[in-house]
């Protein structure tokens, strides 16, 4: 297979995977063009052992993770804490969370839900986004996400609390108020 | 048992988030437990982020990608990208 026919079969989900984890439109056309040049010198070493697309996707996740590497040695402005906002001076609760209605398996399944995940997971930070979408999209043990990342457990723990946190605040806001069910 | 009722929902929380990744020493384990016996919010917590979690193994197992995107690429960048592959600029 040559290049044209790569970009025509594999490009749009290169793209599309890449975008979930890098956000940036820019970024993610990048990565999907180192993707392909990269496959295409190391044409030979693929084995057919995976299916074509299983082969791209895993160069794919290694130019991912070096971007978020470099991105990770520029300096940031520190994320602000607002995601802890939910706890008061006292350590509990501000708004009690209440059970959620309705019926988790069917969530999975519905597309109206998976939206508003997208736009909640739009609004964490970078750094969290990034440490959540290995641990919990792409399934990847704590220890691997800690090595791709270059971070300390400790780190990766913090990250992950304050994106659960503000993730679960969000749908609660947007998905499961007031009454739970469906949005208003 | 003054400590654990004073023990804040702040540390329950992570406690409840930190369990997924890491396994709990004994005596964290334990408070928790106590904590998650006595506290409602803290519970629904709990569930919400299972929820959570569960849903997107769910999708992973039905090979659907992690988050519905947008269109693919859009036709400038896929005509920059099959250029460099032919060997272009």
């Amino acid at each position: 297979m040559d290049g044209d026919a790569w970009v025509d079969a594999h490009a749009d989900a290169l793209f599309r995977y890449a975008l979930t984890r890098l956000r940036r439109r820019e970024d993610a056309e990048d990565a999907v063009q180192e993707t392909l040049l990269a496959a295409l010198t190391a044409k030979r070493d693929f084995r057919g052992d995976s299916s074509e697309r299983t082969w791209l996707i895993g160069i794919l996740r290694h130019k991912i993770v070096d971007r978020i590497r470099a991105d990770a040695r520029t300096p940031v402005v520190a994320e602000s804490d607002e995601a802890m906002d939910w706890c008061g001076e006292t350590g509990n609760w501000l708004h009690p969370p209440k059970a959620w209605q309705g019926d988790p398996g069917r969530l999975a399944e519905d597309g109206e839900f998976w939206e508003r995940v997208r736009a909640c997971f739009a609004g964490l930070p970078d750094r969290q986004a990034q440490a959540f979408a290995l641990r919990v999209m792409d399934d990847l043990p704590a220890d691997e996400v800690c090595k791709q990342l270059d971070i300390t457990p400790t780190n990766l723990w913090v990250m992950l609390h304050r994106a659960r946190t503000r993730l679960r605040d969000c749908l609660e806001r947007t998905w499961f108020a007031p009454a739970g069910g469906a949005s208003p | 048992m003054m400590h654990v009722l004073f023990y804040p929902c702040r540390e329950a929380a992570r406690l409840i988030d930190l369990r997924r990744d890491a396994p709990l020493r004994i005596d964290q384990r334990a408070r928790l437990a106590v904590h998650l016996r006595m506290c409602d919010a803290c519970r629904a917590f709990a569930d919400q982020i299972d929820t959570i979690e569960t849903a997107f193994r769910r999708r992973a197992a039905a090979g659907e990608p992690a988050l519905p995107t947008s269109p693919g690429l859009d036709a400038a960048a896929r005509e920059r990208i099959r250029t460099r592959l032919r060997g272009g600029a």
